[in-house]
């Protein structure tokens, strides 16, 4: 299975060793951590899951034992609910019960002494505001307020007005 | 002319603004949006400049890329006037109409900085507190009653310089500038929000344009307890969009801004109780991080 990611109407923004990434067609930012980006950025329709899994062996230091392919479809299925996977090449990705974060958490504690939280690929999300949304009032405004309001920037050079 | 306009105003009926015969107004640039106020009482723009944004500077162009009208019930200064309501527009548009001239003056207060904050092309305006300390910010997103002001407060009364309560305002290179408008603090019991200069709190303004040092995610909680967690850059970044104001309008000009602003910065997350704890809490952890 060879998942493609999405490329169109995002923006994307590295900041540290996370990525933003900005869908203009939901309004929606996520901020992918250091494993989901990886994964992510490795969806080129030619690696495999298991080779996003031995890349992510070899760049991520962890010791054998961690099941670093449950990771990659865990981070997988997490892309794909939130609409960066662009499609699958091959035979469709099936999730079955057996890949939980649970069952990945489970494994990689047989480790032991190792920092767990880095190793899970992360997405938060959140979905930008509008203009009103953000600002401050008054009163907090009410859900009319926030559907009306729309913003198309400074008028230029509008006539000149007077007062007596 | 004029009473027969306005009481046609008065009873909702639409006019042509521009017939009116305004017996003042102001024109001033901001961040170089121009702006128009008219209005048809003169003793009525000085109480005005209390409200417009801070560093504004009078202009003597008559062209403006905005115009906000207000109308005076009974050229009256009065509060509670019973002889009619206070008008005010954006452009044609009525705004809000109230018997209580305050009111006005506050909306027209958030219009203007909501108005500037959306149509700035080279500052990204999040909706933010900020102090200044040892030549890094402390930048404290949140919407309205958030208890951002309660905080930044604090914070000043703590030796933080005051930056603003209001927006953190960065430039293209994620770099802090002031908004030192006054202090807009709550009060209790519906009575309504104090302005405040800094000074009143034995603080002083800042002038310097300054980098991040130190984002805090945060909200009040009845007998809460700062414990915070340290949250990544990009979580930051979040909070951050999350109280912009193009967010949804200009995404490509906002996270490049916003991803230089916190890029190796420290970012907290958690709930705080009372203020006076947290402040003396979050100086002392940008202290400890800029070691």
């Amino acid at each position: 299975m060879r998942a493609i990611a999405r490329t169109q109407n995002l923006l994307i923004q590295e900041v540290d060793n996370e990525l933003m990434v900005y869908d203009q067609e939901r309004d929606v930012c996520h901020c992918l951590n250091p494993v989901a980006a990886k994964v992510w950025n490795y969806c080129d329709g030619y690696n495999t899951v298991d080779d996003i899994a031995t890349f992510l062996e070899q760049e991520l230091e962890v010791p054998a034992e961690t099941d670093i392919k449950g990771l990659v479809w865990q981070a997988l299925e997490e892309l794909g609910s939130l609409h960066l996977i662009q499609e699958y090449r091959q035979e469709q990705l099936v999730f079955t019960s057996t890949i939980s974060r649970r069952k990945v958490m489970k494994q990689a504690t047989l480790v032991g002494g190792f920092a767990l939280g880095a190793l899970f690929p992360m997405v938060t999300s959140i979905a930008a505001p509008a203009a009103v949304q953000a600002a401050s009032h008054a009163q907090p405004p009410s859900p009319e307020d926030c559907n009306k309001r729309k913003f198309r920037g400074a008028h230029k050079n509008r006539k000149p007005w007077k007062h007596q | 002319m004029l009473t027969s306009n306005f009481s046609q105003l008065e009873q909702g009926t639409e006019t042509l603004l521009d017939d009116i015969q305004w017996q003042a107004g102001i024109t001033f640039i901001t961040y170089g949006i121009r702006i128009g106020i008219r209005v048809n009482a003169p003793s009525v723009l000085a109480l005005l400049t209390n409200y417009l944004p801070p560093q504004w500077e009078p202009s003597v162009s008559p062209i403006v890329d905005k115009l906000y009208s207000l109308i005076v019930a009974g050229n009256s200064l009065h509060h509670n006037s019973s002889n009619g309501y206070h008008l005010l527009y954006d452009e044609q548009a009525e705004l809000t109409r109230t018997q209580e001239l305050e009111e006005i003056f506050e909306i027209l207060d958030s219009e203007l900085r909501l108005w500037v904050g959306v149509s700035v092309q080279h500052r990204l305006f999040v909706h933010a507190g900020v102090v200044g300390w040892r030549g890094r910010a402390i930048v404290i997103p949140g919407r309205s009653f958030s208890g951002k002001t309660t905080l930044v407060a604090a914070l000043v009364k703590a030796g933080a310089t005051y930056y603003s309560d209001e927006y953190a305002v960065f430039d293209t290179d994620g770099l802090v500038h002031p908004y030192p408008r006054l202090l807009s603090i709550r009060q209790q019991g519906g009575e309504r929000t104090k302005r405040c200069p800094v000074e009143e709190l034995g603080g002083q303004a800042g002038t310097d344009v300054i980098p991040v040092g130190l984002v805090v995610n945060t909200w009040y909680q009845p007998k809460g307890q700062w414990n915070p967690r340290t949250i990544s850059s990009g979580q930051a970044v979040l909070a951050l969009l999350d109280n912009t104001l193009v967010a949804r309008l200009r995404p490509e000009f906002a996270l490049p801004i916003l991803s230089r602003a916190v890029s190796g910065v420290l970012a907290l997350e958690g709930e705080r109780g009372e203020t006076q704890d947290v402040a003396v809490a979050l100086l002392e952890q940008l202290e400890a991080s800029i070691a």
